[in-house]
Protein backbone atom coordinates (compact mmCIF):
# COMPACT_ATOMS: atom_id res chain seq x y z
CA UNK A 1 0.00 0.00 0.00
CA UNK A 2 1.29 3.51 -1.23
CA UNK A 3 1.18 6.34 1.49
CA UNK A 4 -1.66 8.20 -0.90
CA UNK A 5 -3.79 4.99 -0.56
CA UNK A 6 -3.41 4.73 3.31
CA UNK A 7 -4.05 8.14 3.54
CA UNK A 8 -7.54 7.36 1.80
CA UNK A 9 -8.88 5.34 4.17
CA UNK A 10 -6.69 6.24 7.45
CA UNK A 11 -10.40 8.54 8.29
CA UNK A 12 -12.15 5.41 7.34
CA UNK A 13 -10.19 3.53 9.58
CA UNK A 14 -10.64 5.98 12.30
CA UNK A 15 -14.11 6.37 12.12
CA UNK A 16 -14.56 2.27 12.59
CA UNK A 17 -15.82 2.22 9.04
CA UNK A 18 -13.02 0.05 6.85
CA UNK A 19 -13.70 -3.41 5.70
CA UNK A 20 -11.22 -5.44 8.40
CA UNK A 21 -8.99 -6.22 5.53
CA UNK A 22 -8.11 -3.48 4.44
CA UNK A 23 -7.80 -1.94 8.12
CA UNK A 24 -5.10 -5.00 8.40
CA UNK A 25 -3.46 -3.83 5.41
CA UNK A 26 -3.00 0.13 6.09
CA UNK A 27 -1.63 -1.10 9.73
CA UNK A 28 1.02 -2.87 7.84
CA UNK A 29 1.84 -0.17 6.18
CA UNK A 30 1.46 2.65 9.04
CA UNK A 31 4.15 0.35 11.11
CA UNK A 32 6.85 1.29 8.56
CA UNK A 33 5.36 5.01 8.15
CA UNK A 34 6.31 7.48 10.13
CA UNK A 35 4.13 10.26 8.87
CA UNK A 36 1.40 7.79 8.52
CA UNK A 37 1.07 7.27 11.74
CA UNK A 38 1.22 10.86 12.52
CA UNK A 39 -1.79 11.02 10.19
CA UNK A 40 -3.59 8.06 11.79
CA UNK A 41 -2.96 10.17 15.59
CA UNK A 42 -4.50 13.11 14.43
CA UNK A 43 -7.89 11.27 12.22
CA UNK A 44 -8.05 8.84 15.55
CA UNK A 45 -8.06 12.44 18.15
CA UNK A 46 -10.17 13.65 15.53
CA UNK A 47 -12.96 10.91 14.94
CA UNK A 48 -13.14 11.25 18.74
CA UNK A 49 -14.05 14.73 18.75
CA UNK A 50 -16.66 14.27 16.00
CA UNK A 51 -18.47 11.12 17.37
CA UNK A 52 -19.06 13.43 20.71
CA UNK A 53 -20.19 16.09 18.69
CA UNK A 54 -22.49 14.26 16.71
CA UNK A 55 -23.82 12.73 19.38
CA UNK A 56 -24.37 15.87 21.58
CA UNK A 57 -26.99 16.75 18.49
CA UNK A 58 -30.97 16.72 19.60
CA UNK A 59 -32.99 13.99 18.59
CA UNK A 60 -36.45 14.16 17.33
CA UNK A 61 -39.39 15.30 19.51
CA UNK A 62 -40.91 13.09 21.65
CA UNK A 63 -44.60 12.84 19.99
CA UNK A 64 -42.63 12.45 16.36
CA UNK A 65 -43.56 8.66 17.14
CA UNK A 66 -47.06 9.29 17.25
CA UNK A 67 -46.90 11.05 14.28
CA UNK A 68 -45.34 8.30 12.50
CA UNK A 69 -47.39 5.00 14.37
CA UNK A 70 -50.52 7.27 13.70
CA UNK A 71 -49.62 6.84 9.61
CA UNK A 72 -48.51 3.09 10.12
CA UNK A 73 -49.07 0.73 12.68
CA UNK A 74 -51.82 3.34 14.65
CA UNK A 75 -51.36 5.17 17.55
CA UNK A 76 -52.37 4.35 20.84
CA UNK A 77 -54.15 6.98 22.57
CA UNK A 78 -55.89 5.55 25.55
CA UNK A 79 -55.81 1.54 27.05
CA UNK A 80 -57.57 0.64 29.86
CA UNK A 81 -58.33 -2.38 31.51
CA UNK A 82 -60.17 -3.73 34.61
CA UNK A 83 -60.90 -7.13 36.13
CA UNK A 84 -58.93 -10.17 38.01
CA UNK A 85 -57.96 -13.71 36.71
CA UNK A 86 -61.62 -14.62 36.22
CA UNK A 87 -62.79 -12.29 34.02
CA UNK A 88 -61.88 -8.77 33.07
CA UNK A 89 -62.64 -5.96 30.09
CA UNK A 90 -59.98 -3.78 28.13
CA UNK A 91 -60.32 -0.95 26.17
CA UNK A 92 -58.13 1.28 23.58
CA UNK A 93 -58.63 3.76 21.49
CA UNK A 94 -55.81 4.44 18.70
CA UNK A 95 -55.30 7.01 16.47
CA UNK A 96 -54.92 5.18 12.36
CA UNK A 97 -54.52 6.99 9.62
CA UNK A 98 -57.81 7.04 8.40
CA UNK A 99 -59.21 8.07 11.89
CA UNK A 100 -59.83 6.68 15.30
CA UNK A 101 -60.54 2.91 15.79
CA UNK A 102 -61.90 2.15 19.51
CA UNK A 103 -61.62 -1.72 20.29
CA UNK A 104 -62.76 -3.65 23.53
CA UNK A 105 -62.37 -7.24 24.27
CA UNK A 106 -63.86 -9.33 27.38
CA UNK A 107 -61.25 -11.63 29.05
CA UNK A 108 -63.20 -15.01 30.60
CA UNK A 109 -60.85 -17.50 32.64
CA UNK A 110 -57.78 -16.56 30.29
CA UNK A 111 -59.56 -16.26 26.82
CA UNK A 112 -59.62 -12.68 25.29
CA UNK A 113 -62.67 -12.18 23.29
CA UNK A 114 -63.38 -8.63 20.92
CA UNK A 115 -66.74 -7.43 21.71
CA UNK A 116 -66.13 -4.32 20.37
CA UNK A 117 -65.04 -2.54 17.52
CA UNK A 118 -65.54 1.16 15.84
CA UNK B 1 -31.95 -8.52 20.68
CA UNK B 2 -32.68 -9.55 16.82
CA UNK B 3 -30.58 -7.74 14.36
CA UNK B 4 -31.98 -5.05 12.20
CA UNK B 5 -32.70 -7.43 9.39
CA UNK B 6 -34.96 -9.66 11.27
CA UNK B 7 -36.77 -7.03 12.39
CA UNK B 8 -36.92 -5.27 9.02
CA UNK B 9 -38.58 -8.82 8.15
CA UNK B 10 -40.97 -8.23 10.45
CA UNK B 11 -41.95 -4.92 9.68
CA UNK B 12 -42.94 -6.44 5.98
CA UNK B 13 -44.96 -8.95 8.02
CA UNK B 14 -46.85 -6.20 9.99
CA UNK B 15 -45.38 -5.82 13.15
CA UNK B 16 -45.96 -3.23 15.04
CA UNK B 17 -43.77 -3.88 18.36
CA UNK B 18 -40.55 -4.25 15.23
CA UNK B 19 -41.40 -1.50 13.52
CA UNK B 20 -41.49 0.82 17.31
CA UNK B 21 -38.32 -0.90 17.71
CA UNK B 22 -36.82 -0.13 14.58
CA UNK B 23 -37.81 3.57 15.41
CA UNK B 24 -36.52 3.72 18.61
CA UNK B 25 -32.84 2.30 16.81
CA UNK B 26 -33.13 4.72 14.12
CA UNK B 27 -35.27 7.76 14.62
CA UNK B 28 -31.77 9.87 16.66
CA UNK B 29 -29.91 8.35 14.00
CA UNK B 30 -31.84 9.96 11.07
CA UNK B 31 -32.97 12.84 13.10
CA UNK B 32 -29.37 13.84 13.29
CA UNK B 33 -28.52 12.76 9.62
CA UNK B 34 -31.42 15.24 8.17
CA UNK B 35 -30.04 18.01 10.88
CA UNK B 36 -25.86 17.80 9.39
CA UNK B 37 -28.27 17.80 6.04
CA UNK B 38 -30.59 20.59 6.22
CA UNK B 39 -29.80 22.16 9.97
CA UNK B 40 -33.51 23.05 10.56
CA UNK B 41 -34.81 21.02 13.63
CA UNK B 42 -38.41 21.21 12.22
CA UNK B 43 -37.72 19.93 8.37
CA UNK B 44 -35.44 17.23 10.30
CA UNK B 45 -38.61 16.28 12.11
CA UNK B 46 -40.51 15.64 9.08
CA UNK B 47 -37.20 14.02 7.35
CA UNK B 48 -37.53 11.50 10.40
CA UNK B 49 -41.35 10.77 9.46
CA UNK B 50 -41.44 10.31 6.46
CA UNK B 51 -38.49 8.00 6.27
CA UNK B 52 -39.95 5.63 8.79
CA UNK B 53 -43.45 5.87 7.32
CA UNK B 54 -41.95 4.84 3.91
CA UNK B 55 -39.44 2.12 6.12
CA UNK B 56 -43.12 0.35 7.23
CA UNK B 57 -44.59 1.18 3.84
CA UNK B 58 -41.44 0.01 1.45
CA UNK B 59 -40.18 -3.08 4.22
CA UNK B 60 -41.36 -5.77 2.34
CA UNK B 61 -39.54 -4.46 -0.75
CA UNK B 62 -36.10 -4.61 1.50
CA UNK B 63 -34.19 -7.44 -0.46
CA UNK B 64 -30.87 -7.18 2.07
CA UNK B 65 -28.33 -6.51 -0.76
CA UNK B 66 -27.16 -3.26 1.59
CA UNK B 67 -26.99 -2.99 4.98
CA UNK B 68 -30.71 -1.75 6.71
CA UNK B 69 -28.95 1.42 8.22
CA UNK B 70 -27.38 2.11 4.09
CA UNK B 71 -31.17 1.26 3.41
CA UNK B 72 -32.65 4.09 6.14
CA UNK B 73 -30.05 6.49 5.12
CA UNK B 74 -31.07 6.48 1.37
CA UNK B 75 -34.54 6.29 2.16
CA UNK B 76 -34.14 9.36 4.85
CA UNK B 77 -31.18 11.33 2.26
CA UNK B 78 -33.96 11.42 -0.45
CA UNK B 79 -36.90 12.94 1.67
CA UNK B 80 -34.04 15.14 3.19
CA UNK B 81 -33.52 16.45 -0.34
CA UNK B 82 -36.78 16.30 -1.37
CA UNK B 83 -38.13 18.03 1.55
CA UNK B 84 -35.55 20.51 1.30
CA UNK B 85 -36.65 21.44 -2.08
CA UNK B 86 -40.19 22.81 -0.26
CA UNK B 87 -41.71 19.76 -1.96
CA UNK B 88 -43.41 18.40 1.02
CA UNK B 89 -46.31 21.15 1.74
CA UNK B 90 -45.48 23.73 -0.93
CA UNK B 91 -42.74 25.32 1.56
CA UNK B 92 -39.64 26.62 0.76
CA UNK B 93 -36.79 25.72 3.34
CA UNK B 94 -36.40 28.31 6.09
CA UNK B 95 -32.70 28.95 6.48
CA UNK B 96 -31.37 28.16 9.63
CA UNK B 97 -28.23 27.93 9.26
CA UNK B 98 -27.18 29.79 12.67
CA UNK B 99 -28.84 26.77 14.04
CA UNK B 100 -27.08 24.97 16.48
CA UNK B 101 -27.69 22.73 19.57
CA UNK B 102 -27.95 24.82 22.99
CA UNK B 103 -24.02 26.00 23.77
CA UNK B 104 -24.22 25.90 27.42
CA UNK B 105 -25.19 22.21 27.08
CA UNK B 106 -21.82 21.83 24.89
CA UNK B 107 -18.27 21.70 25.92
CA UNK B 108 -16.08 24.23 23.96
CA UNK B 109 -14.57 21.65 21.62
CA UNK B 110 -17.68 20.07 20.90
CA UNK B 111 -18.70 23.44 19.45
CA UNK B 112 -15.71 24.12 17.78
CA UNK B 113 -15.98 20.51 16.03
CA UNK B 114 -19.99 21.67 15.76
CA UNK B 115 -18.99 24.62 13.91
CA UNK B 116 -15.90 23.29 11.72
CA UNK B 117 -18.33 20.81 10.30
CA UNK B 118 -20.92 23.18 9.62
CA UNK B 119 -18.46 24.82 7.55
CA UNK B 120 -17.64 21.84 5.38
CA UNK B 121 -19.45 21.55 2.02
CA UNK B 122 -22.38 19.59 2.26
CA UNK B 123 -21.02 16.69 0.11
CA UNK B 124 -18.13 16.31 2.55
CA UNK B 125 -20.26 17.23 5.97
CA UNK B 126 -22.56 13.83 5.06
CA UNK B 127 -19.32 11.96 4.44
CA UNK B 128 -18.35 12.70 7.60
CA UNK B 129 -21.60 12.53 9.39
CA UNK B 130 -22.34 8.60 7.58
CA UNK B 131 -18.57 7.37 8.50
CA UNK B 132 -17.70 8.68 11.73
CA UNK B 133 -21.04 8.63 13.53
CA UNK B 134 -22.99 6.42 11.52
CA UNK B 135 -20.58 3.95 11.09
CA UNK B 136 -21.24 3.27 7.50
CA UNK B 137 -17.79 1.98 5.31
CA UNK B 138 -16.96 4.18 2.22
CA UNK B 139 -19.08 1.50 -0.12
CA UNK B 140 -22.08 1.78 1.80
CA UNK B 141 -21.76 5.94 1.75
CA UNK B 142 -21.17 5.81 -1.97
CA UNK B 143 -24.56 3.35 -2.48
CA UNK B 144 -26.05 6.35 0.26
CA UNK B 145 -25.07 9.12 -2.08
CA UNK B 146 -25.01 7.28 -5.69
CA UNK B 147 -21.71 7.97 -6.11
CA UNK B 148 -18.46 6.23 -7.08
CA UNK B 149 -16.25 4.97 -4.34
CA UNK B 150 -13.23 7.32 -5.04
CA UNK B 151 -15.78 10.22 -5.04
CA UNK B 152 -16.32 9.31 -1.45
CA UNK B 153 -13.07 8.48 -0.57
CA UNK B 154 -12.02 11.83 -2.28
CA UNK B 155 -14.51 13.84 -0.28
CA UNK B 156 -13.21 12.42 3.27
CA UNK B 157 -9.77 13.14 2.62
CA UNK B 158 -10.80 16.80 1.58
CA UNK B 159 -12.89 17.03 4.94
CA UNK B 160 -10.41 15.92 7.17
CA UNK B 161 -7.75 17.82 5.78
CA UNK B 162 -9.90 20.70 6.58
CA UNK B 163 -11.53 19.63 9.80
CA UNK B 164 -7.72 18.86 10.83
CA UNK B 165 -6.61 22.38 10.03
CA UNK B 166 -9.06 23.87 11.51
CA UNK B 167 -9.54 22.20 14.94
CA UNK B 168 -5.90 22.03 15.98
CA UNK B 169 -5.18 22.87 19.39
Amino acid sequence: MTCDEARERIPFYAARALPKPEGAALLEHVVGCELCQGELVEAMRLGHELRAAFARLPGPPAGTWLSVAARTVGASLLAVGVGAEIAGLTLAVEATKSGFSVTGSLSLLGREVPVLRI
Amino acid sequence: MADDRDLVGQVARGNGRAFRALYERYADRVFRYALTLLRNRHLAEEVVQETMVAVWNGADKFEGRSQVSTWIFGIARHHAYRIGRGEVKGERVPDEEGESPDPALMVEQEVRVQRAVAGLPPDQREVVFLAFYAGLPYEEIARVQGVPEGTVKSRMFHAKKRLAEELRP
